[in-house]
């Protein structure tokens, strides 16, 4: 199955990109494991502070499943002023 | 204070609005806002705040005005190099827009120094503030306050203090080419309080403690100094902030209560997030 993801601020410098199609293996994948595939793709990625939202509504990575078609956006803090 | 029928010719384009009137207009003139920072956001948001009639503005900012501020700080020019933004800021709103009391505090806004600058933000005006709007719980006679900072210590020291202090707030920031806005700390029933003796509070919306419990660490996030950032956005983001500022005032609908607004100027991509809230968020 395939997501979209989103990327903001200072992850987009980390994915060199605003927007990814990223192909899944089958159905019921957890959010948790998105993020840890993802994160070995793009390493930059791993430790930075973000919230991830799941069809523009924030949600906790444990406990969330993703399925196809999904829109999955990964929000940082911004500072500037 | 203008007489009254230059005061009507003034805000003719907004009083004929239905959501403004009057009514809306005298509560725009009641109304007192502390704006945090007089930099990229601070200065679209104090020009359109006093533009549209805000009765009183502290203007809060530490900082002097430096050469690499001019592409975006629109209220400066060359010859206030060197000078204190608030201070500059506040002559510009007494210029342009003599209805609106204004105070200046050059000083960093902290949890140290919060409850001093909510004590002696404004004078109470009480020719005004019989239609004010300041709610049950807020311990200052502050009816909003808009983030305009560009540093996470100012940020979560507003959130901290607003939250203490019962005082709704109007979170936005920029980087390169996208910005963030948000509204917290609003009691829900806002539309339905009438003055400053309501007690009726139903309970707050979220604030950004909801969204991000903790300060990231020191340098992972950069500011528009160190990342880069087109002026218009920032003109494009703090009047976005103002917009809400004016929003909550005339109580509309629509405000950016549990909810993040971004805005992408390169895309255009503009998405509005629900945001649940945070049972893990400490203050």
């Amino acid at each position: 199955m395939q997501v979209r993801l989103l990327f903001f601020g200072n992850l987009t410098d980390a994915v060199s990109d605003v927007e990814l199609h990223w192909e899944l293996d089958g159905d019921g994948t957890s959010l948790q494991q998105l993020v840890e595939q993802l994160e070995l793709k793009h390493p930059l990625l791993t430790g930075k502070t973000y919230r991830i939202a799941v069809n523009q509504r924030f949600v906790e990575l444990k406990d969330t499943m993703v399925s196809s078609g999904d829109e999955i956006a990964f929000m940082p803090p911004f500072s500037g002023g | 204070m203008e007489m009254e029928n230059d005061f009507l010719d003034r805000y003719q384009r907004q009083l004929s609005l239905s959501e403004v009137g009057i009514h809306g207009q005298r509560a725009l003139r009641a109304a007192r806002v502390l704006v945090v920072g007089l930099g990229g956001l601070g200065c679209p948001a104090v020009q359109y705040l006093a533009a549209a009639g805000i009765g009183g503005l502290v203007l809060v900012d530490a900082d002097q005005v430096s050469l690499s501020n001019l592409h975006r700080q629109t209220l400066y020019g060359p010859q206030l190099i060197g000078h204190s933004k608030a201070e500059a800021a506040a002559a510009w709103v007494k210029n342009h827009h003599p209805n609106t009391r204004v105070s200046v505090l050059q000083s960093m806004f902290t949890m140290d120094n919060a409850q001093s600058i909510f004590d002696n933000a404004l004078p109470i005006d009480h020719s005004t503030s019989d239609v004010g709007i300041a709610v049950e719980g807020s311990q200052t006679n502050l009816d909003l306050i808009l983030d305009c900072t560009d540093n996470f210590a100012a940020r979560y020291a507003i959130n901290d203090a607003c939250a203490k202090a019962g005082i709704p707030w109007i979170y936005a920031s920029i980087v390169k080419f996208e910005g963030q806005v948000s509204v917290f700390n609003v009691p829900y029933n806002y539309r339905e309080i009438q003055g400053s003796g309501e007690t009726n509070i139903v309970s707050r919306s979220l604030n950004y403690r909801d969204v991000f419990p903790h300060p990231p660490a020191e340098g992972e996030v950069q500011n528009c100094a160190e990342s880069g950032v087109l002026g218009a956005l920032a003109g494009i983001v703090g009047s976005l902030q103002a917009m809400e500022a004016l929003k909550f005032i005339l109580k509309t609908e629509g405000l950016l209560i549990d909810q993040l607004l971004t805005y992408n100027a390169l895309t255009h991509r503009l998405v509005k997030f629900d945001l649940p809230r945070n049972s893990e968020a400490k203050l």
